[in-house]
């Protein structure tokens, strides 16, 4: 994934994506929502981490895809077999069990519009997975935007898409995979953005000292605006056009990541390069063992948050890398097909 | 072939349908809270032609003050929002089923709490009389004054998701209370409207019983007549709301085009 043009390996990216998946699974984390007058803080930082994640695919999209040929039924393909296949794996069984559970019912869905609603928006037995049909939208389009690089314009296009992404917030419990995309374009192109490099981002890098300063303070003061605030994270129509403080932070964020890494983690470090290779694979899993734990910890009566905390990491962690490490072993390399790594 | 009155009422339904004119139907809520949402305030009701509520076994019986799953011997504001809803041609006629418990903190509401057991024995009763319901109003809060915010919020989501399990996901109307006998929590208050930002699938904006000062109140903390019927007037406005709302979050969700699938 993060292999680039001459065989070069981008190990500040991979860095990077493993930095991302550790944010997403601990943003679903039960616990650090818990952390009493602490647990605002830790929302301002951990909410919206699939940001990271857009940011680098749109990178790493262009980076593999931007400079060379791009084959788009191929790319289409790969796509298919090694993101959508493993969705419906996932999901087939996430579908099933929430029928069992007549969860259909709940929402006043027949078992057919279950289905097929819990397909097209992803997330609604595992939260996590309302990202796969959303990313896929940014798959199909994927020529259309590689257009737009080549173009003078882009970089206009670049800065009003991540100003709507600020300016907008995600849809209602992630349930609308159209709605996510036009929220998240932003950050998808800008990942493109600096991967295209130019004269922007070459000054940028000449300045990467100020930039991460400007970014690390402006993360900062976006806090304390958030603190002071009405602390919103969703609702794509109630709030469109208003500043999303949480994106803003994770602009900030991003910018400060990317070059941090750019600058001084772009070598190899192997519980990252670990990670990062099964990033997917814990994206896939981690949402069932974070159900699973849920469920265990109902009948636990731990008093102390930061105890709760360490049997949630340990649990959901270990469970998934020790799943995922199962699943590569028995399924060799057809293992992408199911969990995606 | 279509006779004319068939094309007559085939007209009428899609020339309705595209009104989108709703018919008056019968409405069913479910009242969970505190004192002030039983029957702990000052002026008893009368019957009023059209509204109900459940017995201890579930069956539709006329409604007056005191309510008969709720606690104290008073008074409360259902009979004149269940009359509102009824004169506005919201409902044809309304059963209401308050079963809160005075000074109940949210947590007690939960496994092992005091409440717990008459939530379970209300729960057990809906489910073997088949009842549904179109609204939960909470209306709950001054008794948590100085129980963390987040505390606060986790509780309420417990007990939203073990009703839910019970009843299904039905709307559940969040009122702002947080203000009784002199004191107020700020955070308690944010914290109410807080949840029903972020979970707007599940949990609605309900009236704000703070905004009610002492005029409205007979012992600095519940209502007395002019409050019950202004706070049965605020709930009513929230109620009105819900329908439109819940609609666009349905869409917003998807939601109001699968439910439209058949099989």
């Amino acid at each position: 994934m993060s292999k680039v043009n001459g065989g070069e390996f981008l190990y500040s990216f991979e860095n990077m994506r493993a930095v991302a998946i550790l944010f997403v699974i601990f943003s679903h984390f039960s616990s650090v929502y818990k952390f009493g007058e602490s647990a605002d803080i830790v929302k301002f930082i951990l909410a919206d981490a699939t940001t990271l994640f857009v940011f680098i695919s749109g990178y790493l999209f262009y980076y593999l895809s931007g400079n060379k040929g791009f084959g788009y039924l191929d790319y289409l393909g790969k796509k298919f077999k090694f993101v959508v296949l493993p969705f419906f794996f996932f999901s087939f069984f996430a579908i099933l069990a929430g029928l069992v559970f007549r969860e259909n019912e709940l929402y006043g869905l027949t078992p057919v519009a279950y289905m097929l609603w819990s397909f097209i928006v992803g997330g609604v037995v595992n939260g996590a997975m309302w990202f796969i049909p959303m990313i896929c939208l940014f798959f199909l389009v994927s020529p259309m935007l590689l257009f737009c690089t080549k173009r003078d314009w882009f970089f206009v296009v670049v800065v009003a898409a991540v100003l709507f992404s600020v300016y907008s917030f995600r849809p209602v419990g992630n349930q609308n995979p159209v709605l996510s995309f036009f929220h998240f374009m932003g950050f998808y192109l800008m990942g493109m953005f600096f991967a295209r490099g130019g004269v922007v981002m070459d000054l940028l890098r000449s300045r990467s000292k100020t930039v991460m300063a400007v970014s690390a303070s402006g993360f900062f003061v976006l806090l304390v605006v958030w603190l002071g605030g009405d602390q919103v994270v969703q609702g794509y129509f109630d709030y469109i056009l208003q500043p999303n403080i949480i994106q803003m932070g994770k602009l900030f964020f991003v910018v400060f990541l990317f070059f941090l890494f750019e600058r001084f983690l772009s070598k190899k470090i192997k519980p990252m390069s670990y990670i990062a290779n099964i990033s997917f694979g814990l994206f896939f899993v981690h949402g069932f063992w974070s159900l699973v734990f849920l469920k265990a910890a109902s009948y636990l009566e731990v008093s102390r948050l930061s105890t709760y905390f360490s049997l949630e990491f340990l649990f959901v962690f270990c469970f998934s890398v020790i799943s995922i490490d199962i699943a590569k072993r028995i399924l060799g390399a057809r293992s992408r097909y199911v969990i995606g790594c | 072939m279509l006779s004319v009155a068939n094309c007559v009422r085939l007209f009428v339904v899609i020339f309705l349908s595209l009104l989108n004119i709703s018919v008056a139907k019968e409405v069913h809520i479910l009242v969970i809270g505190q004192s002030i949402s039983s029957n702990c305030n000052q002026n008893k009701f009368g019957k009023v032609d059209g509204v109900y509520q459940f017995d201890l076994n579930g069956n539709v019986v006329a409604a007056s003050d005191p309510f008969i799953w709720a606690d104290c011997n008073g008074g409360s504001m259902w009979m004149p929002l269940g009359e509102r809803m009824i004169k506005s041609g919201l409902a044809s006629k309304v059963v209401f089923m308050p079963i809160g418990i005075g000074g109940t903190k949210v947590s007690e509401w939960l496994v092992g709490g005091r409440a717990f057991g008459k939530l379970e024995t209300a729960l057990s009763v809906i489910a073997k009389k088949g009842i549904t319901f179109d609204y939960v109003l909470w209306h709950q809060g001054s008794s948590d004054i100085g129980t963390p915010g987040n505390i606060y919020q986790d509780d309420l989501h417990k007990l939203y998701s073990y009703v839910r399990k019970k009843i299904g996901v039905v709307p559940w109307v969040v009122a702002r209370h947080s203000r009784c006998y002199g004191r107020y929590d700020e955070k308690i208050d944010g914290v109410q409207q807080k949840i029903v930002t972020n979970a707007p699938l599940f949990f609605y904006a309900g009236p704000d019983n703070n905004s009610l000062d002492d005029r409205f109140r007979f012992d600095s903390c519940h209502l007395n007549k002019t409050g019950q019927i202004k706070m049965a007037e605020l709930w009513f406005e929230s109620i009105e709301k819900v329908g439109q709302r819940k609609e666009s979050i349905e869409k917003e969700t998807l939601l109001y085009w699968f439910k439209k699938i058949p099989y």
